[in-house]
């Protein structure tokens, strides 16, 4: 218990040192890594500052003529202009409502995935009109009516009873694992068994709803359903497992001392959850945007604020996590100062788990940021399903492309061998396609008048940047005696299955 | 676990006996905690949908629920449907659990269940036991994945769980067929595809390297291992036209030719012998909720092809004692019939069967109630299958795995093997 109270205090007054008040964050890791005797990585160069916000923030590389126009772009600010331009397109809300879903609802488990595509339909709307993070989180949590008309109820639909949505609410929003003391008292953590059903006795009344009478279209797996709802029934209790009496638990929040007895429970447990005092919430969503971005969480796994654990850099989350609160919950905002942080904009250089953030962590693209980043360097008219999964670091395409249309949701969700996924960069129909009928090398060879600029072309819309000499030269040594447009065609190919490609560098 | 020794054999042995079975890693089975491993490799049958065990393995033909099949008398001794003739021939290699029982009745999760022994967790992801297997039992230089799924047509979302995607199964959409992935592409000649490949390797080796130093080392050994399994075995495995056709016939053919599911299993046998440890077929269908005795009957007769042929052909080829099958969906269904003529999902009771790998055949584990409603003796669910095939595998059920929060997670969830199916 001594241990919680300890963690209450020092989560719920973020404060810090005298003299490293007034300091951000960026200073404050800094300054943690010259006590190490680390230096940091210089800032990245603008082509690596490009493509990478791009995938961040829009899922896909940028244009050839998007790079061009960066790297010779004179604004000294052109960095936070780019940022600012990223962060108000209609591809930020697609993507990060995608990247929401899978954080939010995972992976498919069956019948109970039923209105997936309703779910991200509302993280998409809330993303694009940035609806501050609390009211999306009360939203959820208090969520009653029919799933096609409240999309928010999807998320508690989801599992299937009280001990599961606890489990999943706690983590996801205050990133604390409660669900080993379902069973029993935590092993590491100080949550008992108790904790856990006084938290769970919120949900003690939520109803999953399945009528037969209304027929609606489910709109992921495209199907008639009966209409699904969640609502909240006047009474409904939780019991303490295995004690000798069955025994009601009345609801208590998390590290309180007191029950409580609110009128409906869901909306008490969200206005707790997402009050700026609660000692979790603003910390848990800034490590996980944190994590998002830079590859790894000040905690992590991001949802393990275990209360044993403590982050790398404390004063450097507890600062951000103040921000986040004065702003109202501002997720865009949050996005934009960690855009523009050095930490952020640091060359990459690979993982160095002893000290995190001396430099940034090269990150494998996510299936969606893989297909569209192959269609867009083909100039391949291409559109990424509504249902796929973000959820597993891809480098390459589920399956055959050409069926998807059929058969998308089957075909392409599944996760496969890596082995497997090398075949289909190799192989598989999308770069196929991408490269044999999309638009970019006709154009290529159309507009650009020698091949030195054509393979610098295909450089920037491919690894967003201009070759070394060295690396045109390799290409200029192929094209020599073969016949030029299928030789084009296979320099493409091998850019897009060079490492770099499927990385975010 | 049985002890392979007994203790005359261990006095017999002497220290420097023991010393060497310690060597030997016999040492485990000496103390009676591990068997010497029996399946060298497992083939799992997974018909997605849920059977009905009544029309299938666990006949009623007394009960108002039993249906319009009639039960034959197999050769073990046991009576199952009609439609399965060929099985009744290979009984006795056969046996027969009519006391499973499972809690999860939606596909999805039931399907979970049966894959990994584990109920579906809210931030858990449980491999697999194809994935174990992999893991477990396959070397990293081989030519062939380790884990290898045919004709999936479902999706629990689940690659290796948190064994890593490495052990997640290599993916075959038609059975009979080599994937375009693994052939040259149509419009390419070989001689292109060498080019690209050379130049690809030119490139990463002069520049990859250094940009992407650990990934494209990474990259390497991944694009090493896929020039292995394009010209290896496994495409020489996954071309059926190399079987007479006498063989293919005998999977299972019908009106539309050979079956998916016929071939499917011919090909898991060329998998295993090539050095795969785990194929996992998917027969789907039996989700049967209308019109069941007629779709039932046609899934009983490509299942009764297909798993008695895998059963002769590893036989007759002496490899049916090192190769486990287990044929099992993720539940049964009603003993009711509703009124569609079809049965509905049903987890209280339900049948699967296995065969080989060191699995004692001809027997029936446990029964179900008169109607085929209710588990009446025995109950056994999948985790004790799970460390069924651990056991027989070598495999310590009790091993543990770690989550990324660095939560132990056993091999098998807190189940003991069927004892009385290990030979």
């Amino acid at each position: 218990m001594t241990i919680r109270i300890a963690l209450l205090l020092a989560l719920g007054t973020a404060g810090g040192t005298q003299e490293s008040k007034g300091q951000s964050f960026d200073e404050r890791i800094e300054a943690e890594l010259k006590k190490a005797g680390v230096r940091p990585a210089p800032l990245c160069d603008d082509a690596d500052f490009l493509r990478r916000v791009s995938l961040d923030l829009a899922g896909v590389i940028p244009t050839p003529e998007e790079v061009v126009a960066f790297l010779d772009d004179r604004n000294s600010q052109k960095r936070s202009k780019k940022i600012d331009q990223l962060l108000a397109g209609a591809e930020f809300a697609d993507h990060w409502a995608r990247i929401w879903m899978v954080f939010l609802i995972g992976t498919p488990l069956g019948d109970a995935d039923l209105g997936r595509a309703w779910f991200l339909e509302y993280l998409r709307d809330s993303l694009a009109r940035n609806q501050r993070y609390d009211r999306v989180v009360r939203e959820i949590l208090a969520a009653e009516g029919n799933l096609d008309e409240n999309k928010a109820a999807v998320y508690l639909y989801r599992w299937q009873d009280a001990a599961d949505q606890t489990s999943a609410a706690v983590r996801h929003f205050l990133g604390v694992q409660l669900r080993c003391a379902q069973c029993h008292d935590h092993p590491f953590d100080s949550w008992t068994q108790r904790d856990f059903w006084a938290t769970a006795a919120f949900f003690a009344r939520a109803t999953r709803g399945y009528s037969e009478e209304e027929i609606v279209m489910e709109p992921t797996y495209g199907f008639e359903i009966g209409r699904l709802s969640l609502t909240e029934a006047e009474e409904g209790e939780v019991d303490l497992p295995e004690s000798r009496h069955a025994m009601k638990l009345p609801p208590r929040f998390l590290g309180e001392k007191t029950d409580t007895n609110p009128k409906h429970r869901r909306k008490a447990l969200a206005d707790w959850m997402t009050s700026p005092k609660n000692p979790w919430f603003a910390k848990a969503t800034v490590n996980r945007i944190w994590g998002i971005l830079l590859g790894r969480g000040f905690v992590h796994p991001v949802d393990d604020f275990g209360t044993s654990k403590t982050p790398v850099y404390p004063e450097a989350l507890n600062r951000l996590a103040e921000e986040f609160v004065r702003s109202g919950f501002d997720l865009r905002a949050l996005i934009r100062r960690v855009l523009n942080s050095r930490t952020y904009q640091r060359a990459s250089r690979p993982a160095d788990s002893k000290h995190p953030f001396a430099a940034a962590e090269r990150r494998r693209m996510s299936r969606h940021q893989y297909f569209t980043s192959v269609a867009r360097a083909g100039d391949f008219d291409f559109t990424f399903p509504v249902e796929i999964e973000e959820r597993d670091p891809a480098m390459g395409p589920a399956t055959e492309m050409k069926d998807f249309k059929e058969d998308y949701l089957y075909q392409i969700q599944r996760a496969n061998s890596p082995v497997e996924k090398t075949l289909l960069r190799m192989n598989g129909s999308l770069v196929i396609d991408a490269i044999v009928s999309g638009k970019r090398l006709p154009k290529t060879l159309e507009t650009c008048d020698t091949n030195e600029k054509r393979i610098e072309w295909l450089f920037l819309a491919s690894l967003s940047r201009r070759p070394t000499v060295g690396e045109r030269d390799v290409f200029l040594d192929y094209l020599d005696g073969k016949e030029e447009y299928p030789a084009y065609e296979d320099i493409l190919w091998t850019l897009l299955n060079s490492t770099e490609f499927g990385v975010n560098r | 676990m049985t002890c392979d020794c007994s203790r005359r054999d261990l006095l017999k042995v002497g220290s420097g006996g023991l010393l060497a079975m310690l060597f030997s890693g016999k040492l485990g089975s000496v103390f009676g905690q591990e068997q010497a491993a029996r399946a060298k490799a497992c083939i799992f049958l997974f018909m997605y949908g849920g059977p009905s065990h009544i029309d299938t393995w666990d006949p009623k033909p007394k009960s108002p629920c039993g249906g319009t099949f009639r039960p034959i008398r197999t050769k073990a001794g046991y009576e199952i449907c009609e439609h399965m003739p060929e099985i009744a021939k290979v009984s006795t290699k056969i046996s027969i659990i009519r006391s499973m029982t499972s809690k999860e009745v939606d596909h999805g999760r039931g399907a979970y269940y049966l894959r990994t022994g584990y109920r579906p967790q809210e931030s858990v992801e449980h491999p697999p036991l194809g994935s174990i297997f992999a893991k477990e039992l396959a070397r990293d230089d081989a030519d062939v994945p380790p884990f290898v799924t045919i004709s999936p047509g479902f999706d629990t979302g689940l690659g290796a769980g948190l064994l890593g995607e490495v052990w997640s199964p290599f993916i075959l959409d038609t059975p009979g067929e080599v994937p375009s992935t693994l052939a040259c592409p149509d419009i390419l000649s070989e001689e292109r595809q060498s080019d690209r490949l050379r130049l690809l390797e030119e490139y990463e080796k002069r520049f990859g390297e250094q940009r992407m130093e650990g990934e494209a080392a990474l990259a390497r050994s991944l694009h090493q291992k896929a020039a292995r399994y394009r010209k290896g075995p496994l495409r020489r495995a996954l071309d059926l036209s190399r079987e007479e056709d006498s063989v293919r016939e005998a999977y299972g053919k019908n009106d539309g030719g050979y079956t998916p599911f016929g071939q499917s299993c011919l090909t898991a046998r060329r998998l295993v012998e090539s050095g795969v440890k785990f194929v996992e077929i998917t027969h789907q269908g039996w989700d049967t909720h209308e019109n069941n005795f007629d779709l039932t009957r046609d899934l009983c007769r490509e299942t009764d092809a297909g798993f008695a042929a895998l059963v002769r052909d590893l036989d007759r080829r002496g490899v049916l004692d090192s190769t486990l099958i287990v044929w099992a969906g993720e539940f049964g269904r009603t003993p009711n019939i509703n009124a569609q003529g079809g049965r509905d999902h049903h987890g209280d009771v339900f049948s699967i069967a296995l065969a080989g790998g060191g699995i004692r055949g001809g027997l029936v584990v446990g029964a179900s109630d008169p109607d085929g409603s209710q588990v009446q003796h025995r109950a056994v669910t999948f985790p004790e299958v799970m460390a069924t095939a651990a056991a027989l595998a070598g495999l310590n059920p009790e091993k543990e795995y770690s989550t990324p929060e660095e939560r132990p997670i056993k091999l098998v969830d807190d189940a003991r093997p069927i004892r009385e199916l290990i030979s």
